[in-house]
């Protein structure tokens, strides 16, 4: 199992926002989960990212149950990527030793290729405080590459294709479909959309995990 | 330094009853000194001051006592009313920018900009504004004044002074663009400090801590560097700078006690000139570091100048 979360359940101080959360999910297997905004959707990615530690329940990624252990097993893409003021090679290596060779693979599989080649420094190209100095499409292709680069058996997408337009989706869903393919993938959002294929869909309600098709039936 | 002009402009009626206060306070300061160099002069013939004299004297201490206190009380109370129309500029600005604007600015940048560059700029409204308004004003006054009781000794004791004003205008030029390098810097690595709490995540996630690290260390090894090479022109600059500003005071000995020797200028006069001598050469010899802060001072403004709107209508206060 990639993936076993039992009788999760989570609170913010007084604020319960996660009930009894239970989840499988095998190696290879993709899923998504829709929720209205503030339904829990982040949290529950952050719990699996082992950003948050579970208080209540079990939270298994990879057979790892410790957060810092279960981080080296996941890579998530966010909607608004984060990129460290720095180059665009330290932003996809964040530093660690990677030789060029897996560098450049990751920008083929990100996209990133032919916008780098045209760039006058390259890969050394300065994205500027918050990534002000590269487009949003192009961040988000940076932050799909250091996700590809760190090679996660897991990979968590939140609402990562929430924010996209007509003239970057077709290439952010490429490199997408190039950082998900052969692993497990746990993808939130708040609408449904067919931009990716999901073997499972889960709705998630007042806390509560449920299967997609059960709850539309149930309805 | 259009900021500052927009400034002034928008209180023009509180900067010109400061400075009108400032041109009478030189002229009773210069009033009661030609009274001095005449009692002296009488005490060196041994002749007999006249009540009446002395009562003048005492009436001109007590007006310069007055306008001293009323300089003080209005050049105080324009300079903060400025500072407070620089803050609500600032504020202001903020307020009329749109929402994807704001979430693009760097909050770090903008609350270190707030801490160190605004903070600095009322500093020196307040304490220096009407100080170099002053400084002005006594310098021009007090020249002129000198040159109409002694044009040679006055001419050749300021000589060294117009060396020193070229010097000063070069030394701050290059201190200037020493500071502004320091301050970029310096607003760089606070900057950063406010991204590591938005990258804080993704840090954890990719395990960048390290990365991180040597980051913001290589910005503080840029600043401290930046820092030290202004202080060093700084301290380079201004020693010399003291030197030289010494020789005007040394000339007007020399050449102000040859002519009292001589007999071609009294004793009263030469009182007077050392006495006033502050008000030239003082401030010659002041005018480095003076200029050193009005270059901060205005690199500053500048910096600023892009995120503070100031309606250019005046208000009355």
């Amino acid at each position: 199992m990639s993936i076993y979360v039992e009788n999760l359940s989570f609170a913010y101080g007084d604020k319960q926002i996660l009930h009894g959360i239970n989840l499988n999910v095998r190696n290879g297997e993709s899923i998504r989960i829709i929720g209205t905004s503030g339904c829990g959707k982040s949290t529950l990615l952050k719990l699996l990212a082992g950003l948050y530690k579970a208080r209540d329940g079990i939270v298994e990624v990879q057979g790892e149950r410790n957060p810092d252990k279960i981080r080296r097993q996941v890579s998530v893409v966010m909607q608004n990527p984060i990129l460290f003021p720095a180059s665009i090679k330290d932003n996809i290596t964040c530093g660690h030793s990677k030789s060029t060779e897996e560098i450049k693979r990751a920008c083929d599989a990100a996209q990133l290729s032919d916008w780098i080649a045209s760039l006058p420094d390259g890969l050394d190209t300065h994205v500027g405080e918050r990534g002000g100095k590269v487009s949003g499409g192009q961040a988000q292709r940076i932050a799909i590459a250091r996700a590809i680069a760190k090679d996660a058996p897991v990979v968590l997408l939140d609402e990562a294709t929430s924010a996209l337009d007509g003239d970057t989706s077709k290439a952010v869903i490429a490199a997408l479909e190039s950082l998900t393919k052969g692993k497990t993938v746990v993808s939130v959002s708040h609408r449904p959309d067919d931009l990716m294929e999901y073997n499972r869909i889960y709705w998630l309600e007042g806390g509560k995990l449920f299967d997609a098709q059960q709850y539309k039936s149930n309805l | 330094m259009s900021l500052l002009k927009k400034l002034l402009h928008k209180r023009i009626r509180l900067v010109i009853a400061a400075l009108s206060i400032c041109i009478l306070s030189i002229a009773l300061t210069l009033c009661w000194n030609l009274q001095l160099s005449s009692i002296i002069n009488i005490v060196n013939s041994n002749g007999i001051i006249t009540s009446g004299r002395i009562i003048s004297a005492i009436v001109t201490i007590l007006a310069c006592m007055a306008i001293s206190y009323i300089l003080s009380m209005i050049s105080g109370w324009t300079c903060e009313t400025v500072a407070h129309d620089l803050r609500m500029g600032y504020a202001e600005h903020f307020t009329s920018l749109s929402l994807p604007e704001i979430e693009n600015i760097n909050s770090g940048e903008q609350l270190s900009m707030l801490q160190n560059e605004i903070d600095d700029i009322s500093a020196f409204l307040y304490n220096n504004l009407f100080s170099f308004a002053d400084d002005a004003v006594k310098f021009i006054a007090t020249f002129i004044w000198m040159l109409c009781l002694n044009p040679r000794l006055t001419l050749l004791f300021n000589m060294p002074s117009v060396f020193i004003t070229l010097y000063t205008g070069y030394t701050s030029r290059i201190i200037s663009k020493a500071v502004h390098k320091s301050q970029q810097a310096n607003a760089w690595m606070n900057g950063f400090a406010d991204t590591l709490i938005t990258v804080f995540p993704v840090l954890r996630l990719f395990d960048a801590a390290n990365f991180i690290r040597v980051q913001y260390n290589k910005a503080l090894d840029q600043w401290e560097s930046a820092k030290v090479i202004e202080e060093n022109t700084r301290a380079k600059l201004m020693s010399l700078s003291a030197v030289l500003s010494c020789l005007p005071l040394l000339l007007l000995v020399l050449i102000g006690g040859t002519q009292v020797v001589n007999g071609s200028t009294s004793i009263g006069t030469l009182y007077v000139f050392i006495n006033l001598s502050g008000n030239v050469s003082g401030i010659m010899m002041n005018m480095p570091g003076r200029i050193a802060v009005f270059r901060k001072f205005s690199a500053d403004m500048m910096r600023i100048e892009p995120y503070v709107s100031i309606k250019t209508g005046r208000t009355r206060k």
